[in-house]
This record gives structure tokens, sequence and C-alpha cells, in this order.
């Protein structure tokens, strides 16, 4: 979601990038966690193992440092069985809980001036089960970025695992205007340690020399194909030059025009004009090909045969559909900062801000395009493509963690079984980061990241926020049940709840140096 | 969504119900009006006919009638033409109303005044009117046909501040013994009119009772609602009451089960039982999707039979919003303002209260629940579009939705499911009107007819929100924001209520029930 489009038109503005990197404080390095241990048991977990397989149980997994040794059947539904692995130097008893592997989201920005402490960012990630994220751009810079990665790695900070994409462009002194240039920038974006690229458009050989060029030295890549190229390069174009993933859904409903070549625009259209920009954007899936149409399924086999990835980051426009839903998530009062808030609110200025006046009308034209959108992403999966989980947090009033969860829930609202939500929010993320030999999984030989809850997930997607879901007890009263009980990185047992608690902190603190209340657009 | 079914089965309930806690409105004369001239300057009419916006006009009332309307010239600078404006006469009263937008009063066709969940008349009177609701149909008459009577009576006369008021009472409610025959099926509808009921609300019932009440309450003159309960649709849907001469469908019930296609009794799970309201909605989450699929043979057949008995459609899809997505209906911004604390304390989760069936409500349920609504919005859309009546009723007070800001969501719904805000505007009412027999006097901005009006300034076709007591939010030129809109002024039978003084005065209501409590208004489960 950053503005980056304009990055590759205005040197300035990349300065502001690199002055944003002292703004945003590192996390503390500070020992978090219990272990890694020598040996980890837990015990009596029921495993989705993130492969799609179905839930199974009771098992032990078996856990040395950080690396899961073996994974075991420890009984029957109601028939326990005596031990299957002899006690070991550190028991989680899991008994009754669900474990799965550790969640990953694939567009993840790690704050900004709206939230400037990555320790609230990775502790509302880690609380809900996020254990590797892909930066997509690093806006705080990429030395900023690989100084949190590196320090991650070695688990010296309460983070995620964290891979590095570079805005492209971004700290190059000139605005890049030729191939050579563009094959240069990212050789040296490279050597700055980046795990990959995220572009925003730019002109077709320029477009086309970057992915190239990244890709023969073995990097990865994604792109928010924003409005200002996408008449001419589109994400079949990147698709077929060797772009990894798409972010949201911008290329996509262009390249399966049919009836015309450039999106609707209104004659008195102004891109710099956000309501104007996510207004018409509303619009566009009606504007593709419809379902089953020959330049739909041109377009999907197109994809699918390049192994493609689509990160469609569904929640982060969930306000263009439902604004007043968004502003009033239950947890903002306590796990927004002022600053964050402060930006999300009404602004000619902030990115994603766009609610000049914004009403029944933008909403439901959203609605519809949800439900084209979605059909896509569906299909797409149905037939074998890779769809992927990210979350694009602290735009547009999804908060970082809260909204992951969201996301899984448009997932399934898409159509998918919980099974292939979950799927989609493991695996595939691993895969489409080249680390699914590493995580991803719940199998033997794969590094120990995991989320524990004692709720069963698949029943209820909404168990995993971490506010909780409502629960009737039999006696009539109500409850919450759920949030995610731990969050296991490398071995290390994390409890979420504190993780979470932490984060109340860190606001209330926030909150109490201005006396700050929150309210709501317009309310006084 | 009263739990009156049970009311066919157990008389001990309709003593409780005819002994209404139910606090009446205070005989407080407020609004400024009628007057002998009331001249409206220069407003944007919308007539609820379905005519496109026109204006500036002025329009002249006497007493509580609409007698003239005038066009004051092209909306071009130098082209208005004062010569031809009606001249204020002596003891006249003019409103301003340059650039705001008139249209008639709402007529809210599902409008349940209180129970024991807002047991303050005035308290739910002024939601409605301060959302432009004119005119209501209460569906049930829960506080008693004496009770709402007596408020009908004093709302005609403006003794109270409350909209006009159409009684519809529970089909047996009242009786010494439960209705099992078709004489006594007569007897009470007869009686029924004589109490001096608008109609009847029906919740399903044997067939052959079903059949003898509703022709009989239609040759008596009067009108007639029903909410298909899931106990007695098997052998009698909506058609089957739309063929016997029922006035309007309420919610979805019997819609669907009247195009089933590859059963003929919804699919319950063989552990459904419909005392536990958790089976009865989730299950209903389901429905849609085992009814024919939109324009097929069945489902245009349906569709077709009941617009040819000019049958009325009242969805009232915002009632069960929540079920679609809990979050936003329970954190809905204007609950810490102006839901009471009883009402709040009905809503939550809860095995006994109606509407509360949030046991384990999560992702699973609400995702069924778009699918259905997706699948209902089209057969309602389409029934418009082929000239079907469709209405705008609410059935708030149940389920997280509160009076009038419910209303407004209705009208936000409508507009989902694919009507143009212009028919939006005429569902809520021309077509109430005629739905209750009074489009002679109310429903449109019509030389004749009575003087009930919505006033606001903002356009609420560019943004429907604009209508809610809270406003829309609007970002103004120099980067500030604002609320803009909610309803300016509420006129009914040519007084003039300043719409925002009613808000404050239901905020003033909750907050001192709040202070005899201390109650705090918290979201279900936290502490």
């Amino acid at each position: 979601m950053k503005k980056l489009i304009i990055i590759l038109f205005t040197a300035s503005v990349l300065t502001a990038f690199a002055q944003e990197a002292e703004k945003v404080k590192p996390a503390p390095e500070l020992k978090e966690g219990e272990g890694p241990y020598s040996q980890l048991i837990i015990r009596g977990v029921m495993m989705i193992d993130g492969t799609g397989a179905p839930p199974v149980g009771p098992v032990d997994i078996v856990v040395k440092q950080n690396r899961i040794v073996d994974i075991q059947n420890a009984g029957y539904p109601k028939v326990p069985m005596p031990l299957s692995v002899e006690p070991g130097a550190r028991e989680l008893n899991a008994k009754g809980m669900y474990l799965m592997p550790g969640f990953i989201d694939c567009h993840a920005h790690t704050g900004g001036n709206q939230a400037p402490f990555a320790e609230y960012v990775f502790k509302l990630w880690m609380s809900h089960g996020v254990t590797t994220i892909c930066d997509p751009g690093s806006g705080n810079g990429i030395e900023w970025t690989v100084d949190q990665k590196n320090k991650s790695a070695k688990n010296l900070i309460t983070a995620p695992r964290i891979k590095a994409y570079t805005y492209f462009g971004m700290g190059n002194p000139t605005p890049i205007s030729t191939p050579e240039q563009a094959r240069s920038w990212v050789r040296n974006n490279k050597l700055k340690g980046a795990d990959g690229v995220k572009f925003g458009g730019a002109r077709p050989d320029i477009m086309e020399a970057a992915l190239d060029e990244n890709k023969k030295l073995g990097l990865r890549s994604n792109c928010h194909h924003a409005q200002l190229d996408v008449a001419r390069w589109n994400v079949v174009h990147s698709a077929k030059a060797g772009l990894t993933s798409m972010e949201h859904w911008y290329g996509l409903p262009e390249a399966l025009f049919d009836k015309q070549t450039v999106q609707n625009y209104p004659l008195n259209y102004n891109y710099t004009n956000e309501q104007d920009r996510f207004g018409e954007a509303g619009k566009l899936w009606k504007q593709a090909a419809v379902q089953g149409s020959e330049k739909w399924n041109e377009v999907m086999k197109t994809l699918l045969d390049l192994d493609f990835t689509l990160d469609p980051t569904f929640n982060i426009y969930e306000a263009s559909r439902d604004l007043h839903k968004a502003r009033r998530a239950e947890w903002h009062e306590t796990y927004t900062l002022p600053s964050l808030w402060e930006f999300y609110q009404p602004s000619l200025v902030s990115h994603g801000s766009y609610w000049h006046s914004w009403g029944t009308e933008q909403e439901v034209a959203w609605k519809e395009n949800y439900f084209l959108w979605m059909k896509f992403i569906n299909e797409y999966k149905n037939k074998g493509g890779r769809v992927t989980t990210g979350s694009d947090s602290g735009f547009i009033f999804q908060l970082y963690g809260f909204a992951y969860i969201r996301e899984l829930e448009l997932l399934r609202e898409a159509g998918f079984h919980p099974l292939e939500v979950i799927r989609a929010a493991t695996l595939n993320g691993a895969q489409a980061l080249g680390m699914d030999k590493e995580t991803g999984s719940v199998e033997i030989g794969k590094l120990a990241d995991f989320v524990i809850i004692d709720q069963n997930p698949l029943e209820n997607l909404q168990v995993l926020y971490g506010t909780g879901a409502i629960k009737l007890m039999d006696d009539n009263t109500v409850k919450r049940v759920g949030g995610i009980k731990y969050t296991v990185k490398d071995g290390i047992i994390y409890d979420a709840q504190k993780l979470l608690g932490d984060v109340k902190k860190i606001v209330d603190d926030e909150k109490k140096k201005t006396g700050y209340v929150l309210k709501q657009p317009g309310m006084n | 969504m009263k739990k009156v079914f049970t009311l066919l089965f157990v008389a001990a309930a309709w003593i409780a119900n005819a002994q209404s806690i139910m606090q009446k409105a205070p005989e407080v004369k407020e609004g400024d009006g009628p007057h002998t001239q009331l001249i409206i300057r220069g407003v944007m009419l919308i007539d609820g006919t379905g005519a496109p916006p026109v204006g500036p006009v002025d329009i002249v009332v006497r007493q509580n009638r609409i007698v003239n309307i005038v066009s004051i010239g092209l909306p071009t600078p130098g082209m208005a033409s004062d010569a031809n404006r009606p001249k204020l006469e002596a003891g006249g009263k003019e409103l301003n109303c340059d650039g705001m937008y008139l249209m008639p009063g709402f007529v809210d066709m599902h409008g349940h005044i209180g129970g024991g969940q807002a047991p303050i008349a005035e308290y739910v009177f002024k939601l409605w009117m301060a959302h432009g609701i004119t005119t209501v149909r209460d569906p049930g008459s829960g506080n008693g046909i004496d009770w709402v009577l007596d408020q009908k009576g004093k709302s005609e006369k403006n003794l109270i501040t409350a909209p006009r008021i159409k009684a519809y009472v529970t089909f047996g409610s009242g009786s010494k013994t439960p209705i099992s025959t078709v004489e006594q099926a007569k007897l009470w509808v007869n009686e029924n009119k004589l109490r001096g009921a608008d109609g009847i609300k029906f919740f399903g019932a044997a067939p052959d009772i079903m059949n003898a009440a509703i022709r009989e309450n239609k040759r008596l003159g009067l009108r007639s609602a029903c909410h298909h309960a899931q106990l007695g649709v098997a052998r009698w849907n909506a058609l089957s009451s739309a063929t016997a001469g029922l006035t309007t469908m309420e919610h979805w019930y019997g819609l669907p089960e009247a195009m089933l296609t590859g059963s003929s009794i919804q699919n319950y799970p063989l552990n459904y039982n419909y005392s536990n309201e958790q089976n009865r909605f989730e299950e209903a989450g389901r429905l849609w999707k085992q009814a024919a699929a939109p324009y097929t043979k069945k489902w245009n057949a349906v569709l077709d039979s009941m617009l040819a008995l000019d049958f009325t459609l009242d969805p009232t899809f915002d009632t069960y919003e929540a079920t679609r997505d809990l979050h936003k209906a329970r954190r809905q911004e204007w609950h810490e303002t102006y839901t009471l604390p009883q009402l709040w304390a009905f809503y939550q989760p809860n095995r006994a209260a109606h509407g509360s069936f949030w046991f384990s409500w999560g992702t699973e349920q609400e995702i069924a629940w778009k699918e259905n609504f997706r699948l209902w919005m089209t057969f309602v859309n389409e029934y418009k579009n082929r000239g079907g009546r469709v209405t705008a009723g609410s059935d708030n007070a149940f389920i997280f939705q509160l009076y009038g800001f419910g209303y407004i969501r209705e009208l936000e719904l409508l507009r989902e499911a694919g009507f143009h805000p212009l028919e939006v505007i005429r569902s809520a009412t021309l077509y109430g009107a005629q739905a209750l027999g009074m489009d002679k006097e109310i429903g449109s901005v019509e030389i004749g007819k009575l003087a009930d009006f919505a006033i606001v300034d903002q356009n609420p076709l560019e943004n429907l929100q604009v209508l809610y007591g809270v406003g829309a939010i609007k970002l103004m030129e120099d980067n500030s924001v604002k609320r803009v809109g909610g309803i300016k002024y509420t006129i009914k039978d040519g007084i003039v209520y300043d719409a925002k003084k009613m808000l404050s005065d239901v905020k003033k209501i909750v907050d001192d029930e709040k202070a005899k409590s201390g109650f705090v208004l918290k979201q279900p489960g936290m502490n």
C-alpha cells in the first residue's frame, strides 16, 4: 500500500525514505520467551500440519533446539495412550489444543511513521501466530530491515523471521530510466542483503530488465501494479517476465479486459486524489472478463502455468465495503497506537485515508467488486494455483496481527475450506518466499515454528483474534474463548497473551503522554 | 421477530402479553405547528414516486395538508424568479431549506413498539421520528391492542410525539383458548376488527385456519402480515398465504420454502431443535441455497405468481445483518450513546432471549449467511424489477439493531440488493403507504396529501448514510473531518420537529437509565 509509485518519479522522496529509517525504533534486544530446549515435547495436541491434511491427534511433537525431530501418535479420541515419548527436558501440556505451523504474512510493512515502534508491530504479529513476514518494500530502509532480520534470525529480539524486499529504485541517486540502470540497481540490491524486490510498476523495458536480472540472481519479487503503469504492463506481463507474486488485485482485472484496454476512468479522475483512485477501483472488476469466459480462462491458465503466486490481501480493502465496521473494530481502543489512529483518519494527504465522502454507493460497489475478485482467487486455488496470506496492515483501519486473522476469514469467504485457508497461511507462504524446506508445515526436519490455541480454529477462525471469540456457556454466561496461547518460533515458546499485554502497555504509555482518547472520525 | 409463535400453544403467554410494562409516551406538545400556512422554501424534492429530484421548489402546507408545490426556477444563477414564489401570509411560517432535500416521511413496515427490552415508548417513538419515520406498523401489538390503540389515537391527535401507528394484532392473542377450528378463527378475526385493530400479524397455523383467517380478515377490509415460522411452513408457505390474500410477507420465512427443489422440507440436521435459536438461525443461513436457483423455472414461477397477486415483500434485511457480521452489528457506533441498558442486556448472547443466538457464532455461520443474503437479495431485487412492491421494515430492538438507525441500515441494504436510491426511497415511502392502504393520504409529496416529510441538508441519494442520526463522515476542503447530515426536520401532520433535538431527548433517557444503575456498555464476554 505504500505510496511508492511516486518514488519512481520523485528523487526527493527517496531521501524521505532514508530519513524514515531513523524514526522507527528498532525492537529492544531483550531475550523473551522460553527456550530453545535441548528437548521440548508438546504433548497431546491436535495437529493441523499446513499441507492440507485433516486434523489428527492427539500427537506428541518432539523438538530439539529449533527443529522438529519426531511426531508420534499419542492415543485415540478419548483413549489416552501410555507416553509415546519418554519425558523430556521441557514438556508442554497441550492436551485438547490445536497446533498449526507458524503463520506467514506475505505482505507485512514493519511500521513507519504511523507505528514507529518495531516492538509494537512485531509483538502484534507474534501474538497472532505470525512467525515469518515479508516486508514488501523495506520502507524503513534496507539496512534497518536487514538489521532487524538478522537479530530476529538470532532471536536477539522478539520478532518473526523477516524477508526484506526493497522498493525498486529505493536508494538510487537518480530515477531509474534505462534498463541498464535497472539491472545495476537490482545487482546492488542483492549486495545490500535484500531478499527481493517490491515493484510498483514501471516502463515495460525497465520492468522486463529488472525482473530478469533479479531472477538470475536468485532473488524473489512481488508487485503492486499501480494504476499509472498498468495500461502497458499488467500482471500477465510480470508473470511472464518472472515475477514471483502479485500483491492485492492491481493489474489483474486489467489483464482480464476483453471489452476495453484502459480502465473506464471518469474524465475528471486524478490518481493523486485517493477517493478517485479507490472509488473507481471499486468498479473495476465489473469491467473485466466474466468468470468462465475465454479471456478469463486464458489469463487463469497462463498464470497457473507460470506457477505464479497471488497474494490478495483482501482485508486491507475491507473498509472500502464497510468503513463503519473497520473503524469500529473492537480492538482499536486497546491496541491501536494514537499515531496509527491519527494516520487512519480521513485525509487528503495520508495514504489509504480516502474517506473524502465515502458512503453507501462506494461501499455497495466494493461489495460487488469483492464478489468478483474472490471468484477469481477461489478458482485459481481450485485449479491448483498458489494463493498466500498477506495483511498489509498499518493502513485503512487494519491493525497488525488482527487484520491477518481477518484475512483468513476473507479467504474463507472467498470459498476456501478452513484447511485451505491454513495452507494458504503457512505452506503456500513458505513456498512463495522460498522457505518451504525450513518452515510452512509441521514435518520432521523443519524448524519448530508453531501456533497453539485451545480452541478448534477450523470451526471458527475468529478464535485466533487476540480478543478471542464469543462463546455462550452451558450455564448461559458469556465468555471469550481462544486467542492464541503459544507462538513458538525456533523452538522458543512465547506466551501470546503476554505479548499482547506488552502491546497494550506500549499503547497505554503513548496515550498517557498526551492524554489521548480515541475518537471516531468527525466526532468531538 | 416476536417470539409469539409459542402463543399459539401456550395460553399463559397471552396474559403476560396483555399486561404491558411499557411506559406510554408523555402527553407533551412538542414540535412547531401545525401552521395556518407553512412554506418550505427552496428545497430539492424527492417525491417518493420514483421521480428524480427536482428543485428548488417551495412547498406550501395548510395545517396538515400539502396545498401547493411551486418550482421556483432553474438552478441557474439569475434564473430564479421571486415573482412566482408563494407569498407568506400573516401568521404563516417559513422554513428556509435552501439546498436541502425533502422526502415523504418514511414508513417503517415492521416497527415493534418496544417491549421489556425498551419499555419507554418515548424512547422508541423519538428514535423513529429522529430518523424521519412518520408512520409505523406495529406487527403484533405486543404491548396489547388497547395500549397500542391508545398511543395510536394520541398520535393521530398529536398529543404525543410519535409516528402514525397501524396496529396489527398477533393472530389468536387475547383468545381464551388456542384457536383450533375454522370457526374459532373467523370469530377471532371479527372480534379483532371490533376491537379496533388495523390488521393481523400471523406466524403460521394449520392450513385451513390460515386460509379461513386470511380470507375473513380481507373480507372485513383489514390487512395482514405473516412471519411464516418454521413450525408451520412445511404445509403453508408464503405463496399459500399470498394466494389466500395475505397483504405482506415479513422477513424471508416461507419464501425459500415455497421454492424448494431437491426436497419438500428444509434440510434440518437430525439433532435440530427449533427452541434452540442457534439451530434455528444457523440452519436458516443455509436455506436459500436449498431453494431453486435464481432465474430457474420454479424461481420464476413463484416470483410471477406473487406478482400476479400484487403481493408485498417486507424483507427487513437489517435485522438479520448480525448473522453475517456480528462484530459490526454489536460495535455500531451509536450503541454507547443511544442504546438503553436493558436493550443492550437483551441483545447479549442468551439461550432464553429471542434473537440472542450467539452460542458459538463465528466465521462459518457468518459466511453461510453472506451467501444466503446474496440469494435472498437477488429475489427481492428481481421482484422489484418486475414491478413488485417491496417495502422497508426494520424489526428493531432485536439482534443489535436499534430503532431508527436500523431503519436507515435497511435502506442501505435495499441499495445493496440492487435498488437505485430512488427505488429505495420509493420503497420507504409510497410502497409502504400502499401496503398499509394509506397511499391516498401519505407516501408521496403531492398536493392534497398529508404534510409528512423528512428533510436533510445533504443529498441522501448520493449517500444514504447521511440519514443516520450520527451523520456521515465528510472530509472538508481544508482537510478537517466533519459529520454531515442526520435528518434536520421531521414533519408530521404539518408539525415541524427538530430531529436532532429528539435525538438528544433519546440520549437523555439513556443517560438517566444508565445513571440509575451505573451501567457501562460492555461487549459480550468482556469484563
